[in-house]
Formats: C-alpha cells, sequence, structure tokens
C-alpha cells in the first residue's frame, strides 16, 4: 500500500512536468506570433510614417529607391499568380479528391496518396526551378517567344497551382470523406450512377469543407515566396499579362531583404509594410475559411 | 405459401451471400408477392439487411460482397453480368435506417431523384404528390425551400419515403425504417406503409417483431445456421408465423424465448 | 488548423530573418570596440613575424614570404559581389598552401561590406569595386579605422545581349542611357533597330555593378533606371544571364568576369566604338571599367597576422589568378602601391 502511494504521488510529478512543458509549448508559439505582429507593426509603423496610406494603397509603381510605393504592383502580381495557381489546384485538386474518396481502389489509393506527399515534399526552390527551366520552355513553345519573356507570372503560377494540389486534393478529400456514407447510399438508392453521387450529392454536401480548402490554398498560393522568387521576375511591373515578367510581395521581400539593405531606411522598412500586408491577407483568409469549417461543421452535427 | 398464379414482384433462388470469404447468408429461396408488405425479422447478424440489400443490388458497394445464385425481377437475374445496377435501383428503391435526408432543401430532396432519371414531367407536381402519398405535404407545404435537415427525425424519414416514391419504383426495400424514430413516429410510418402498399411492393426489414405482425402480409424468420451463416428459417403468411409457427426455434423467437 | 500554422511558419521564416538581420547589427557594433583593447599585446607578436618574414628572402617584389602554416585565427571578408569570385580564389589558393583558419568571404555588395567595415566592424577585410566613400571613411572613424586601400585588379562592365540579336554590337553611352531607360522599343533609340520592347535584365540595386553602371551612364541618377519598365533586377547574375540569352530584345550588364564565362552564349556590346579588352581597360579608353579593391585596417593587419599575410598573400598572387577569374590584372606600378601600401601599415 504504502509503495503505490508513492508511485502516485511520482505520476504525478512527471504528469505535473509534462504539463507544464506542454504549456510552454503553447505559449512560445503564441508569443512567437505576438512578437511577430509587434514587430511587424513597429517596423510598418516607420514606413507608414513616411508614405501615406493613400499612396500606399494606390499606387502602381513600386520603387522605393526612387520613392516609389504603390503596392498594387507587387499585389497585383502576387494576385496574378495566385488565381493561375487556383486555375490550376482547383481543377486537379478537386478531381484527385474525388477520385481518392469516390472511385479510387485500395490499391489506387496506396499508390497515389504516397506520390502526392511526394509531391508535398519537394522543396519549393526546386519548383522555383522547375518553372524556369521546364514551365517556361514548354509556354515559349505553344505560346511563342516572343511572346512568353523568360522569367512570367503563368509559368510562376502554373507551377505554385502544382505545388499545391496535393494541399487542395488532401484537405478536399478530408471534406469529401466526412460526408455520411449514409448520403451516398441515399443517392444510389435512388438509382443514381457512381458520377452522379459523387458530383450531385457528395460534392455539394461536402463544399464547405472545399471552399475552406480552397481558401488555405489562396492564403498559400498567396504566401508561397521561392518558385516567384526564381521564375515570376526581379522587378516591380504592374501588368495583367501573365506572360510578362511581374514581381509579386513575396519576391520583392526575399530579393531585397536577400541584398544589403541599410537598416533604417526606407526600402528596409517597406519590407515590413509588405510583410504586414501579407499577414492581413493571409489572416483574413484564414479567418474566413474558419468560419467556413465552423458553418459546416453545424450541418451534420 | 399462396397457390395463385401471381407472378411475384421479385424472388431470390439459391442465393449465397459472400463478405470476401465469408459466407453469410445460405441458400435463400424466397418470392415476394406483389403489393404486398413483406417482414423479414430475426435476430442481429442472421443476415436479413443483407438479404434486403442484394435485392436491389447496394451490396455492391461493399467492395468485399459477392453473391452467388440468383435474383429473379421481372424474370431476369439481376446479377446477369449485363444488368446495370444503377437500373436495378431505379426500379427497386431503398429507404435507410437512420433517416439520412440530402443536405438540400425538402424540394430538392423529393425532385433530385427523379430529376437524375431524366423524370420529363411537372416537377412541382411530382414533388406534391410524392409528399402527399409520404403524408408529410401538410406539414412541409410552406416551407419546401428549407433544408430538409430542418426537419424532424420522423419528417425526416418520411420525406425520405417521398423521395424513394417520387422515382417511381416497382418495390420499396425499407431496412428497419422506423427503428430511430419515437413511437407516434414509429405509427404513423407504419400507417403510411399501408396506404403505400395499395400501389408498391414492400419489403421491410424489422427489429419490432410487433411492427411485423401489425404492418406485413408475410413475415420471413431469419436465423442464425450452424455454420453462422444466416438461413431463412420460416417463411409464410404473418398470422401463421405470429399464430402457428412450424418450427420450433420461430416459436422461441416470436415468444421472446431467445434473439 | 494544421496549414494555418504551415503559413504562419513561411511567415515566421521570412520575418525572423530579417529580424536577425536586424539585431545581428546592432549586438556587432557593440563588440567591436573590444578588439581595439587587446591591440596592443598582439601587436609584438605580429612585428615578430613581420621582422622573422622581412628577413627571409624577399619574395615577388617587396613584401615578405608567407607562409599560411605558421598562421592561426580567421580571416573575415565581405563587400564586392564582383571581387568575390577573385577573393574566392585567392583564399582557396591561401587554404590550400596550408592555413588552418577559416576564410570567409560574403557576396553582399561593396556597400554592403563597407557596412559591415566601418559600422558594425564585424570584418577585417572589405572588398569593393569601386573607392571608399568619404562618408564611409568617417563611419570607420568613429570605430578607430582608418581603412587602407589596396588595388588588386581591374574590371569591366559587360553590356551583353543574347547570340540572337542581331542589331546591337557597338553601342554609345547616350544609346545606353536610353536604352536602360525612357526607351520603350528598340527603335525609340535608333530608327535601324526593330520596333520591339526592350527587356532589361540589371543587377541588384544593392551591387557594385549597378552603382557603377549608374554612376557611369545616368550620372550617379539611379531614378531613370529603375523607373524603366520590363527592368529584371537581380544580384544574382546568373539570372540576368538566364533572362537575357531568354530573347534577341533582351539586353543586361554585369561584370566582365560572368560575360567570359558565358561567353559563348552571349555577345558583348563595343561601347562608343571600343571593345573590352586588356589594351583597352588598362589604357582607361573602354568606358566601362573599374578599379577592383581590398581594405583593411593597420591596426587590424598588425593585430591579426592572419589577416596581414592574406592581404599579402592577394598581393602577392593576384596577377597569377585574375585573367582566369575574368578580370584584368592592374597597372604593375598600381600593384606595387598596393604593396607599398601594406608596408606601411605593417609599420615598414
Amino acid at each position: 500500500m504504502q509503495n503505490s502511494i508513492d508511485l502516485r504521488k511520482k505520476r504525478r510529478w512527471g504528469e505535473t512536468l509534462i504539463q507544464a512543458s506542454l504549456f510552454i509549448a503553447g505559449a512560445f508559439s503564441i508569443l512567437t506570433t505576438v512578437g511577430i505582429v509587434y514587430e511587424l507593426g513597429k517596423e510598418a509603423m516607420n514606413f507608414f510614417a513616411q508614405v501615406s496610406l493613400w499612396e500606399y494603397f494606390t499606387g502602381a509603381d513600386w520603387n522605393p529607391q526612387i520613392d516609389q510605393f504603390g503596392i498594387w504592383a507587387l499585389l497585383n502580381a502576387t494576385l496574378m499568380t495566385t488565381f493561375i495557381a487556383m486555375l490550376v489546384a482547383l481543377p486537379i485538386g478537386l478531381s484527385i479528391s474525388l477520385y481518392l474518396s469516390e472511385y479510387a481502389s485500395h490499391r489506387a489509393r496506396r499508390t497515389l496518396k504516397p506520390i502526392l506527399e511526394v509531391l508535398a515534399g519537394i522543396p519549393t526552390v526546386v519548383y522555383g526551378y522547375f518553372a524556369l527551366t521546364f514551365m517556361t520552355p514548354l509556354l515559349r513553345g505553344i505560346f511563342g517567344r516572343d511572346v512568353v519573356d523568360i522569367y512570367n507570372t503563368a509559368s510562376a503560377g502554373i507551377v505554385i497551382g502544382i505545388l499545391i494540389i496535393p494541399m487542395v486534393s488532401s484537405m478536399s478529400e478530408d471534406a469529401l470523406s466526412a460526408v455520411p456514407r449514409a448520403l451516398r447510399a441515399a443517392a444510389y438508392g435512388l438509382g443514381a450512377t457512381k458520377l452522379e453521387t459523387a458530383v450531385k450529392v457528395v460534392l455539394p454536401a461536402a463544399i464547405s469543407g472545399i471552399m475552406a480548402a480552397f481558401i488555405v490554398a489562396i492564403s498559400r498560393a498567396i504566401g508561397e515566396t521561392m518558385i516567384v522568387a526564381v521564375a515570376a521576375g526581379a522587378g516591380s511591373n504592374f501588368t495583367f499579362n501573365p506572360f510578362e515578367a511581374a514581381e509579386t510581395m513575396t519576391g520583392h521581400i526575399v530579393r531585397i531583404s536577400g541584398g544589403d539593405l541599410s537598416y533604417d531606411s526606407i526600402d528596409y522598412n517597406s519590407i515590413f509594410a509588405i510583410g504586414l500586408t501579407l499577414f492581413f491577407m493571409t489572416l483574413s483568409l484564414n479567418v474566413i475559411s474558419q468560419r467556413i469549417v465552423r458553418k459546416y461543421r453545424e450541418v451534420y452535427e | 405459401m399462396t397457390e395463385n398464379k401471381i407472378t411475384y414482384a421479385i424472388e431470390a433462388a439459391d442465393l449465397n451471400l459472400y463478405y470476401g470469404e465469408t459466407l453469410a447468408v445460405r441458400d435463400i429461396d424466397m418470392q415476394i408477392e406483389k403489393q404486398k408488405i413483406t417482414a423479414m425479422i430475426g435476430p442481429s447478424g442472421c443476415g436479413k439487411s443483407t438479404v434486403l440489400r442484394a435485392f436491389n443490388r447496394m451490396n455492391d458497394l461493399i467492395p468485399s460482397a459477392h453473391a452467388t445464385g440468383s435474383v429473379l425481377y421481372h424474370g431476369k437475374d439481376i446479377y446477369d453480368e449485363d444488368v446495370d445496377p444503377v437500373e436495378v435501383r431505379r426500379r427497386i428503391g431503398m429507404v435507410f435506417q437512420k433517416p439520412n435526408p440530402f443536405p438540400k432543401s425538402i424540394f430538392d430532396n423529393v425532385a433530385w431523384g427523379a430529376q437524375i432519371n431524366g423524370y420529363q414531367g411537372n416537377m412541382d407536381e411530382l414533388v406534391e404528390e410524392s409528399l402527399r402519398d409520404a403524408a408529410l405535404w401538410d406539414e412541409v407545404k410552406d416551407k419546401l425551400d428549407k433544408s430538409g435537415l430542418s426537419l424532424s427525425g420522423g419528417q425526416q424519414q418520411r420525406l425520405c419515403i417521398a423521395r424513394t416514391i417520387a422515382v417511381k419504383p416497382d418495390i420499396i426495400l425499407m431496412d428497419e425504417p422506423a427503428s430511430a424514430l419515437d413511437p407516434i413516429a414509429t405509427l404513423k410510418i407504419e400507417d403510411l406503409m399501408h396506404e403505400l402498399a395499395k400501389e408498391f411492393t414492400i419489403i421491410v426489414v424489422t427489429h419490432n417483431m410487433q411492427q411485423a405482425a401489425r404492418v406485413s402480409d408475410f413475415t420471413a424468420f431469419f436465423n442464425l445456421g450452424e455454420d453462422h451463416a444466416g438461413v431463412l428459417e420460416e417463411y409464410d403468411v404473418t398470422s401463421n408465423i405470429f399464430t402457428n409457427p412450424k418450427k420450433k426455434t420461430t416459436e422461441d423467437y416470436i415468444t421472446g424465448r431467445f434473439g | 488548423m494544421k496549414t494555418n500554422k504551415l503559413i504562419l511558419t513561411l511567415f515566421v521564416l521570412i520575418v525572423a530573418s530579417l529580424a536577425l538581420a536586424a539585431c545581428g547589427g546592432s549586438a556587432e557594433s557593440i563588440a567591436a570596440p573590444q578588439t581595439e583593447d587587446e591591440v596592443a599585446e598582439p601587436q609584438t607578436v605580429a612585428e615578430e613575424s613581420a621582422e622573422e618574414a622581412s628577413a627571409e628572402e624577399m619574395h615577388e617584389g617587396m613584401l615578405p614570404m608567407v607562409d599560411p602554416t605558421a598562421l592561426s585565427g580567421d580571416v573575415v571578408s565581405a563587400g564586392s559581389s564582383t571581387v568575390f569570385p577573385l577573393a574566392e580564389v585567392m583564399a582557396e589558393r591561401f587554404l590550400d598552401e596550408g592555413f588552418a583558419g577559416q576564410v570567409t568571404i560574403d557576396s553582399i555588395g561593396s556597400g554592403g561590406g563597407f557596412e559591415r567595415f566601418c559600422e558594425t566592424g564585424e570584418t577585417d577585410v572589405s572588398n569593393a569595386s569601386r573607392p571608399i566613400k568619404d562618408s564611409e571613411v568617417e563611419s570607420c572613424g568613429a570605430l578607430g579605422r582608418t581603412p587602407i586601400e589596396f588595388r588588386v585588379g581591374t574590371d569591366a562592365l559587360a553590356v551583353v545581349v543574347s547570340k540572337e540579336n542581331d542589331f546591337l554590337s557597338d553601342v554609345t553611352l547616350e544609346e545606353l542611357a536610353a536604352i536602360f531607360s525612357t526607351a520603350e522599343k528598340w527603335s525609340d533609340v535608333n530608327a535601324e533597330w526593330p520596333a520591339e520592347d526592350i527587356l532589361r535584365y540589371i543587377p541588384g540595386t544593392d551591387s557594385g555593378t549597378f552603382d557603377y553602371f549608374v554612376e557611369e551612364v545616368f550620372d550617379k541618377d539611379e531614378a531613370p533606371i529603375l523607373g524603366a519598365s520590363n527592368t529584371q533586377l537581380s544580384e544574382d547574375d546568373n539570372v540576368l544571364v538566364q533572362g537575357i540569352t531568354g530573347s534577341p530584345y533582351a539586353i543586361g550588364f554585369f561584370g566582365y568576369a560572368y560575360y567570359a564565362e558565358n561567353a559563348e552564349r552571349l555577345n558583348i556590346a563595343a561601347i562608343d566604338g571600343i571593345e573590352a579588352s586588356a589594351e583597352t581597360v588598362d589604357a582607361a579608353t573602354y568606358p566601362l571599367a573599374r578599379p577592383l579593391y581590398i581594405y583593411s585596417d593597420a591596426s587590424i593587419m598588425q593585430e591579426k597576422p592572419q589577416v596581414a599575410a592574406y592581404i599579402n598573400f592577394c598581393l602577392t598572387y593576384v596577377n597569377e589568378e585574375i585573367v582566369e577569374v575574368g578580370y584584368f590584372p592592374a597597372n604593375p606600378a598600381v600593384l606595387e602601391a598596393a604593396q607599398q601600401a601594406w608596408l606601411e601599415a605593417m609599420g615598414q
């Protein structure tokens, strides 16, 4: 008896310790986030002390060295690559997820899923060079060398799309798999074919989960850095032509911070303003996606 | 059984059903009368649901399931290679244990099956007619655009029945359609089954012997065989099964001595 | 939630690297004065070794023979990306001959190099593709450093186009100014050139190459070149080469060394009718030639014998390596002056 009481005490010590370390781990991630927001905000304030919000949000030329601070030059390129990426990732990712959840045999799934995981595990810089040395020449072969610049947002966007396919497909598959089996049975019981069941019953039932996946994928595409740094272009350019070079927000941050900036210069502070803008973009997208997911849970629980 | 010369709605002959290597149901020979209610009863795990699902090839959805023998429908074995299970299910509908309306509006829930089956007529009329037949019209006529999931459990189940009859099947298979419902909702479903039997052939699996006794014209008693495969122990007019069973096991089950 | 974290992590990475850079800067500048306090003691060591060395036979002119195996400690250098390949070769050779320490060479641009040398005091040697500015000398003064200039060679800027470009073989500085600023199409500069968009590939604004080009072509005003459309900037010269080879209507410039490496893929344009060659550069008739320097400080060299030895080594052997790297050897008289400066710095 005495022994067992001693044991109990020891075990509780360990538990306290583990609980404390788990708490510290949790607190660490929160503090990191707070620290990032603080640092971003502080430096961005320095920037906005010198550049008006109006100029920042309405200008279409971005050249900090010559006092042009229109975020749209970079934002537009980011939106272009993201849009192109989604054009690629959504249909393909969704098709893969439909195939995996509705059609694939056990064996097919066992083969396809690891392949997708490998795709997700490739370093993005490799994707960057894939864009530059494979996708761009391919586009130039199709549309002509005079039409497609060597650095262009189309190539980067397509490859970002490929990069996020695994993400779209795995999150969408989760959403599709969460659709109760009974709904499929109901559809089949009414004489629906597999395709009708998948497209007209399962897909709509999972639509909010899939939407959430899309939005998270969009914010991933917005934040993607190495591919655009390598393949999209290295000079700000406000253009809607996907075959022209244009620099995205993340690409610009990488290029500028890769050089040697004076710490208190306006270019240096501008990086934080861009970072803060990106932060708010991805944050609001994540908030939206969580709202959607919550709404989606309510339907089934 | 009845000796009339009616052709049967559907009949199983030498039907064996397997899950993988395991024999789940053995040697089923069973003829289902047209426009009657046939109840399938028996202890858990005796394969009555499996047999029910074999009648419209719903078991196909389970990758390891397969069948030998035949299920004749209009003289055609639905397990023949040239038979499309989708076509089978369009004629032999199914209502499930747990109400499973689509997360769509009430209207779309009823219209959907008809739509995919290429229904050309007036959809509003079909929906109203089906909902009336399912005894649900009065309760939902003002909120047809509301989600089917917003209804109560009993209403949802009647919606599922409405959805099934909108496709105009010959036969409706019901897999314990009232087991998830409260007694009042259960009674409504039973009343509805009586009404539906005027037009459709109904086969219903139930755990509830009183229910089988109340609603059905014929009753099939399934039991577990010595090899743990389900067998059709006794099949007769319901009143015979409940008052004058031929087999001892049937009597034991009916009187609650086992199962 | 998982993906949430992913994005956050990505973000942390970008931002953290920036924040780290910022912290690094301030921390180093605090550490710098310590080195001054330590000057006194090692100085005698340095003098001893210098005396020993001078007793040996003089090698390659006036500097004492270096024995890399006898040295320890590290040499920290940073600066011009143009000097980088040259410095890299020299450092490799220094290590090959038995130097046991580390030679760090960061390729961060001349301005960045001086920032580390004069403001944060992180480096012993600063590589530059331009002479040090007065403001940088002042910052160095604040750290108690007096930069000493050692000329190690000459670089010529190469203005290059794709092999497929059949119209541009000779260009004037005025045309260059137009090509890299206001002109939209080639025909805007010269009516005989095609009416196609000019695609511009230029080194990043932090590079000495960019500064030098702006200085020579735009009289130090960077607004026109940065405001030009279809302009790609990169610190990575290979990115530029890739871009320029991509279209017959592309043009760019960078250090001659990179042209030399990619000569089979690129055409170089003569400037004002003058081709880049040993003669034209040496005679300073080629308009886009510039000197290459390394900078250090007498007290650092005396306090850290390995730094003095490294510079000595560079000045002694640079001419054996520089052509291979792709630059032009400094005029012998200039190199001799650099060696003289070394001796003076070491108190001889």
